[in-house]
């Protein structure tokens, strides 16, 4: 594995937890080399470095969140530690250690061995009470509730770690790590801690990492798919039952499902109901089964206390998912058309008079068939259903946002090489990258020509305009229509009516709905909507008569934005 | 193969654990009290297939029972999902709250079309109640998301809650598939089908975030 990656990669999530049993300081963390030579395992890539063997973390930063900690008893100590990705060439850099140093391997003996513990710790008397999903949880299942923190945190340092890097070949490479140490759990039958990873590699803020997944080997994704296929709940998790079955001891199963079982269990049969002790007991004698493994593994305590740093304070693991969402958000901006609400698919997936609808796992194998189909269709009317995921990488030609802009004006859209970020050729699209203009309507079709998806009378009113305020504008009466994704205005020809044959039948305006998105105006006529382009800082509000017509125009405007995709790279490839 | 559906619908149960999701699932479920079933290797006890205008419909219920605590409720779990129960315990304040998170949860997961519905579970215990009729309606209204109460233990509203949602995926199908389909509706207004929630406030909210 490249080292190059650990310039932009040293951050690690360290959100510490402070009734936490490990309570060990943060400041004298660097481990000391001879526990290199105490242990029996090769340390594989380690070997070469002089300074992997510590682990010193700095603090998760929690933004403008920061101030919930402020009760924290050890908010002290945590302030020693920097925000993230400010980590590069600090001078802590010679002591900080990141999960790409350690071997997959590695990571996966030392989780391994930290979960089976905390897992073979899970009483009886937790379980038959359905004690974890009480209010008094922590008293009543507390080796329950610590069992499935540790679960949280693996996945919530997962996406951390995945996130510090800082370009899309980077978090590709974390990526690719993470899916050795998931391959590693799954050769140790760690499936506890393998699917934390895999959740990780499935939540909101990396699947939707389009540009990263592009980076990742065609191998690494079929491995992730392989791994991720027994995680799902199809048939009452099928999979993951089945293979459970087949394997032997030592193994740390996913503990989600026997909790399942247990409060359906509890549910179907009622304290005092006869089958509940034996039903249940079912469940218990698997369970103790695989309390009952060993693993020889020999412990690395450098590793396991860099493991152990990572932590989270519960409460505020909506902050932690928010903040990783957000930091995802600005690594790789959505598109601003209809794409703002994360990984998106379709209803229309499933065809009404149809078939079982089959539910693709993996984002990369999405990723491969909508790419296939994405290559037709692209600004057609027409909506092709694939994972969001697919069609931001379409239309990410057109994030602006403040983090891109400016190399967006130097960049042609689509000719990004997904692989290294070079430039590749001009493409014609970049005509359509001027977005939104008003055009002479000579440029466009012939009125005969266009299909109408969509019309009506409308006022229009223009509120900022390039990011300037117009403060002398008024109302202007349009008939709007509109086509695929453009909007046609015709001018009024008359004072009133709202009826199309009060309008001119040429066009004196067009707008492609490119980059625009529709809102309802806040404050104003109910039946006031306004279009917004962010980027070209442009504002128009519209009256639709009634605030079911705007209803009905922001719909359609959404619905089509929602589907505006940019042509595919030249060199994207298609897995499948 | 026979299929004895005509079409099939993916929901999902979502709210905090405790609130009665998995009591609403046996008490809709066909096979909610055929327990062998339950770890059955399989066998999926969460369906009931309905009729709807003459369609059967096979609703296949997703429920997390149990693990609500793990976060494993990614962007895979949500996949393919057609309508979304969000559920509160009318007797858990916290519950209650939680479900702001549970559609911010939504919203960055699943589709952005999905049909949802918000059910205040346990209205049957009146006496312990900590959040009133009212405040669900209200949130309901914030959210532009339909809204009961139910009671899973007396068996109240929990068909109507079911069907109303799968009513309402069916409608949106169904308008679709017109709509995407070149011989009708192609030319002059579309018929005014839209009955989704749209949420235009928090969607230009989220794209401010940029």
């Amino acid at each position: 594995m490249p080292r190059d990656i650990l310039s932009d990669s040293l951050a690690v999530l360290r959100i510490v937890e402070h009734e936490d049993e490990e309570n060990w300081p943060l400041e004298d963390k660097p481990c000391k080399i001879n526990h290199k030579k105490q242990s029996t395992i090769p340390l594989n890539s380690q070997q070469s470095f002089t300074k992997d063997d510590c682990a010193c973390y700095y603090n998760y930063g929690h933004g403008e969140n920061g101030s919930n900690r402020q009760h924290d008893s050890i908010f002290h100590y945590k302030t020693n530690s920097l925000p993230a990705a400010c980590s590069i060439n600090q001078s802590w850099d010679d002591i900080v250690c990141s999960a790409l140093r350690l071997s997959p391997d590695d990571v996966g003996n030392q989780l391994t061995l930290l979960d089976l513990p905390c897992f073979k710790a899970i009483k009886p008397e937790e379980l038959t009470t359905c004690g974890w999903t009480k209010l008094n949880k922590l008293t009543v299942a507390p080796n329950v509730v610590a069992f499935t923190k540790r679960f949280n945190r693996v996945s919530f340092w997962t996406v951390q770690e995945i996130l510090n890097g800082q370009s899309p070949k980077a978090r590709a490479e974390i990526m690719a790590h993470f899916i050795k140490v998931a391959k590693k759990l799954h050769e140790l039958n760690n499936l506890h801690s393998l699917f934390a990873v895999i959740s990780a590699l499935h939540s909101a803020s990396i699947y939707r990492l389009t540009k990263t997944w592009a980076c990742l080997s065609k191998k690494d994704k079929q491995q992730f798919d392989k791994l991720a296929e027994l995680f799902g709940e199809t048939d009452n998790w099928t999979a993951l039952r089945e293979y459970l079955k087949s394997i032997s001891l030592p193994c740390i199963p996913y503990l989600g499902i026997f909790l399942t079982d247990l409060v359906y269990i509890d549910i179907a049969h009622p304290a005092g109901s006869p089958h509940r002790v034996t039903k249940m007991n079912i469940v218990l004698k698997a369970l103790e089964r695989y309390q009952s493994s060993e693993y020889e593994i020999a412990p690395l305590p450098h590793v396991a206390n860099f493991l152990n740093s990572v932590r989270y304070i519960e409460e505020l693991q909506k902050f932690v998912e928010d903040d990783q969402y957000k930091l995802s958000l600005k690594l790789e901006p959505p598109s601003p058309v209809g794409s703002c609400a994360g990984s998106k698919e379709s209803v229309k997936e499933t065809v009404l008079q149809g078939n079982v609808t089959t539910f693709n796992i993996s984002p990369s194998h999405k990723l491969g068939s909508g790419s296939l189909r994405l290559q037709g269709t692209s600004h057609q009317g027409k909506f092709i259903p694939t994972h969001r995921k697919c069609r931001s990488l379409g239309s990410n030609i057109f994030g602006k946002s403040h983090t891109e802009d400016k190399m967006d004006e130097k960049t042609p859209a689509g000719s990004v090489n997904l692989l290294d970020d070079t430039l590749l050729e001009s493409p014609s699209s970049v005509a359509c990258a001027k977005m939104s203009q008003s055009l002479p309507h000579s440029n466009i079709t012939k009125p005969e020509d266009i299909q109408c998806d969509f019309q009506g009378c409308v006022k229009r009113k223009t509120i900022l305009k390039e990011g300037r305020k117009i403060s002398l504008s008024s109302w202007q009466r349009y008939w709007l229509q509109m086509s695929g994704n453009m909007l046609f205005f015709y001018g009024a020809k008359s004072f009133k009516g709202t009826n199309r044959s009060d309008f001119r039948s040429e066009r004196c305006k067009v707008l492609t709905l490119v980059g625009w998105i529709a809102v309802w105006a806040d404050g104003d006529a109910a039946d006031a909507f306004q279009l917004i382009n962010h980027h070209s800082g442009t504002v128009y509000k519209f009256k639709a008569g009634s605030e079911y017509a705007a209803k009905q125009w922001i719909a359609k405007i959404e619905e089509v934005t929602n589907k505006i995709v940019k042509p595919l790279p030249a060199n994207l490839m298609s897995f499948e | 193969m026979a299929k004895t559906y005509d079409c099939l619908f993916k929901l999902l149960l979502i709210g905090d654990s405790g609130v009665g999701k998995t009591s609403i699932l046996f008490r809709f479920s066909e096979d909610a009290f055929n327990i062998s079933f339950i770890s059955t290797i399989g066998i999926d006890f969460k369906i009931r297939t309905i009729d709807l205008d003459g369609k059967k419909v096979k609703l296949q219920i997703w429920d997390t029972a149990g693990q609500e605590r793990f976060r494993t409720i990614t962007t895979a779990y949500y996949r393919g999902s057609m309508g979304i129960m969000l559920v509160y315990d009318v007797t858990n304040e916290k519950s209650f709250e939680n479900i702001k998170n549970w559609i911010r949860n939504i919203e960055e997961n699943a589709s952005a079309d999905v049909e949802k519905m918000i059910l205040g579970n346990k209205c049957d215990l009146d006496s312990q109640r900590q959040v009133s009729k009212e405040r669900g309606e209200q949130l309901a209204i914030e959210y532009q998301i339909k809204f009961v109460e139910t009671s899973a233990k007396d068996s109240l509203n929990v068909e109507y809650a079911f069907y109303t949602l799968a009513r309402d995926i069916k409608a949106k199908m169904e308008k679709k598939q017109e709509a995407s389909n070149p011989s009708g509706g192609r030319s002059g207004v579309h018929k005014p089908t839209l009955n989704d929630a749209r949420k235009p406030v928090t969607w230009l909210s989220r794209c401010s975030v940029l």
